[in-house]
């Protein structure tokens, strides 16, 4: 079997995935760079003769790559220089330009090659709020939807008549917890933690969890992030364990969950990069119960099999405090870097490339 | 930094109130909250209701009050109201959670407590803890004849609330703690407030004292270093606050700090050096929770454990 793997080929990513190929003792893999492909897509016709697979890798944390992108969607991107980096916004251009890119991809290749991933399957996941839809259409808990939103009056309308006081806004195109919003209100007060920090007119994405008080701030955070179309949840309050609040980074291979990371967080945000650590799954397991634990299994397993075309899906799955239920909160497509993490002795690359020959 | 709900009191297990199943007291206390996942079992009001109607109520030895509701308009005060109402079918309760919640139900700024002295506490005299969460809350003076334990949590704790409680007569109160917060959440209890309690210390069984989430931490720990209220302590809490090597070196030269039993300064940030000190003067000492400054261009932030 011969491996084409479509990526960025400075990245990590590409680097662990070819170790673990060698690893298996399988013949180094093909690797496309995204810029290439995007520049000329006859690059991907040179290989798939030649090749029987093909794996689509994360065109994140490259510049150039996402801007060539934002541009297939039609936005001028913004520019590389470090006034715009980590900039919030041009998402939904982002996804609208990888979306057409896979569709094209599909149809070029289609049938010609396997895909460890299908390119339809993956844009779906990059569609925040259609996954979620997906999902609950299979019986999959999430949280409640309660709409989508054109800027902070609307939000807080939504709010209102659903009489909650607190909500979880996010861009229906992020990525790692992007622009996503914990917001709170109770009579005059109001309360928005989230990772995007307002800086002059702009938001930029930060390292460290922001919180706003001030009614001007917020609607002006919350109009500012629904130029990227926001859809409004209802805050599904998570666990805490040990004075952390948890979930679950889950990656499921070949229908089977593998991988699993608890995510531990002093703020609603529990996502890795934010400053948050690992914890002790075993403790939380114990924790929580054998039969939870088996109902935690079982949904993620719910979730691959919606997701038939592919071989690996990591689902972002949360406990709810009172340790009575649980819902999905995403899937992701490229959520299998999970360094230094092992499954019965192998790495997710390994274990997804393992299952792939069987 | 709160860690959990309350799994027991003395060994009975704390659960969460099902409306749909009759009461097991007094082997069971239940917590009534608002649930995300049970909707249909409506807030605070409906379940207690519920709570009131079964037979088993009367054997109820301790309750849990949780998140009363998910809408935007009620106050907490309303449940502690509700529960004071209805004090002549508890006549067992020994212990009371007010205000239950954890971040992810509610911060506890958003927790509007009312007067949890005589209105609360003169209700049920058979009381013996009292546990309170929330911010808000005024005290009018009382006097308990059982009451061991008393904790009140804030992120700002207000003066009238703070004399309110040492102006109660407690006579068999062994356990105070008080989170007296930031002044942004509305702190205004001073170090000179706190010296009338170090110097004279109305409660005569004290053993416990927990002065937490403080932001005067470094100031109270060399006030409290050469308090004679001391002397009849078995432990000491400055825990959750924003202590530093300069406030830390009074605990560490005071002989009265080295008799105490338990010293418990979790979430602070001290120096690795001070830490160890700490660790061999006499008491058991908890120093873990190290935090790190935030800086901002020239400024430094410390900030309390619980402040949202």
């Amino acid at each position: 079997m011969r491996l084409v793997v479509l990526g960025n080929p400075e990245n990590r990513r590409i680097r662990l995935f070819i170790r673990a190929c060698r690893g298996l003792g399988m013949p180094d893999p093909i690797v496309l760079a995204w810029s290439d492909y995007l520049k000329d897509e006859r690059a991907l016709l040179d290989v798939v003769d030649s090749c029987d697979v093909l794996r689509i890798e994360s065109p994140g944390e490259n510049a150039e790559v996402n801007s060539q992108l934002v541009a297939r969607g039609g936005d001028l991107p913004f520019s590389t220089s470090e006034f715009d980096k980590g900039r919030i916004g041009q998402q939904r251009s982002w996804f609208d330009g990888f979306s057409s890119v896979l569709k094209r991809l599909k149809e070029l290749v289609g049938g010609k090659i396997q895909f460890v991933n299908d390119p339809d399957e993956i844009v779906l996941m990059f569609d925040k709020l259609a996954s979620q839809e997906w999902l609950q259409s299979r019986q999959i808990p999430i949280p409640k939807i309660l709409g989508t939103s054109a800027g902070s009056n609307e939000v807080f309308e939504l709010m209102h008549r659903h009489r909650v006081r607190r909500v979880f806004v996010k861009p229906r195109h992020s990525s790692s917890a992007s622009g996503v919003v914990a917001l709170q209100r109770l009579g005059s007060r109001v309360l928005a933690t989230t990772s995007a920090r307002i800086e002059g007119k702009n938001l930029y994405n930060s390292l460290v969890v922001n919180r706003y008080h001030d009614f001007e701030k917020v609607r002006y955070l919350l109009d500012e992030l629904s130029l990227e179309n926001l859809f409004v949840e209802r805050w599904f309050p998570k666990l805490s364990v040990y004075g952390r609040i948890v979930d679950f980074r889950i990656l499921v291979i070949a229908g089977r969950v593998r991988h699993v990371v608890a995510r531990g967080s002093q703020s609603p945000m529990t996502n890795l990069h934010l400053g948050n650590t690992r914890c002790d799954l075993d403790l939380i397991k114990e924790n929580l119960g054998e039969t939870l634990w088996e109902d935690v299994i079982q949904v993620c397993e719910m979730v691959a099999a919606s997701f038939s075309g592919c071989l690996y899906i990591a689902v972002d799955l949360m406990v709810s405090s009172s340790r009575e239920s649980i819902a999905v909160a995403e899937v992701n497509a490229f959520g299998d870097l999970l360094p230094n993490l092992l499954s019965e002795g192998e790495d997710p690359y390994r274990a997804e490339m393992r299952e792939l020959i069987k | 930094m709160i860690e959990d709900y309350t799994h027991q009191w003395e060994g009975i297990p704390v659960v969460p109130f099902n409306p749909e199943k009759t009461l097991d007291c007094p082997n069971r206390i239940y917590r009534i909250a608002y649930s995300w996942n049970h909707e249909e079992r409506g807030g605070f009001e409906k379940q207690f209701a519920t709570y009131l109607s079964d037979p088993k109520c009367e054997e109820t030895v301790g309750l849990s009050l949780g998140l009363n509701d998910e809408t935007a308009d009620t106050f907490y005060d309303d449940v502690v109201k509700s529960v004071i109402s209805n004090r002549v079918k508890f006549p067992k309760l020994r212990w009371l959670f007010a205000g239950e919640m954890l971040s992810e139900d509610s911060e506890i700024t958003w927790i509007e407590q009312g007067d949890v002295g005589l209105p609360l506490l003169g209700s049920f005299p058979n009381l013996e803890e009292l546990h309170v969460r929330g911010c808000g809350e005024s005290f009018s003076k009382v006097k308990h004849e059982k009451l061991k334990v008393l904790v009140i949590q804030t992120a700002g704790l207000d003066k009238d609330t703070f004399e309110g409680v040492v102006s109660s007569d407690f006579p068999e109160l062994e356990v105070l703690e008080l989170w007296l917060g930031c002044e942004e959440r509305d702190a205004d209890v001073t170090v000179d407030d706190l010296r009338k309690l170090f110097n004279n210390n109305p409660f005569p069984k004290l053993k416990v004292l927990r002065l937490m989430n403080s932001e005067l931490v470094n100031e109270i720990a060399k006030e409290v270093a050469i308090a004679p209220i001391l002397d009849q302590l078995e432990e000491l809490s400055l825990a959750f606050g924003v202590l530093q090597d300069h406030g830390a070196k009074f605990l560490l030269e005071s002989e009265r700090v080295k008799k105490l039993r338990k010293l418990d300064l979790n979430h602070h940030y001290m120096s690795e050096e001070m830490m160890s000190k700490l660790e061999v003067l006499g008491p058991e000492v908890d120093v873990s929770g190290k935090e790190e400054a935030d800086r901002y261009d020239d400024e430094v932030c410390y900030y309390v454990a619980v402040s949202e």
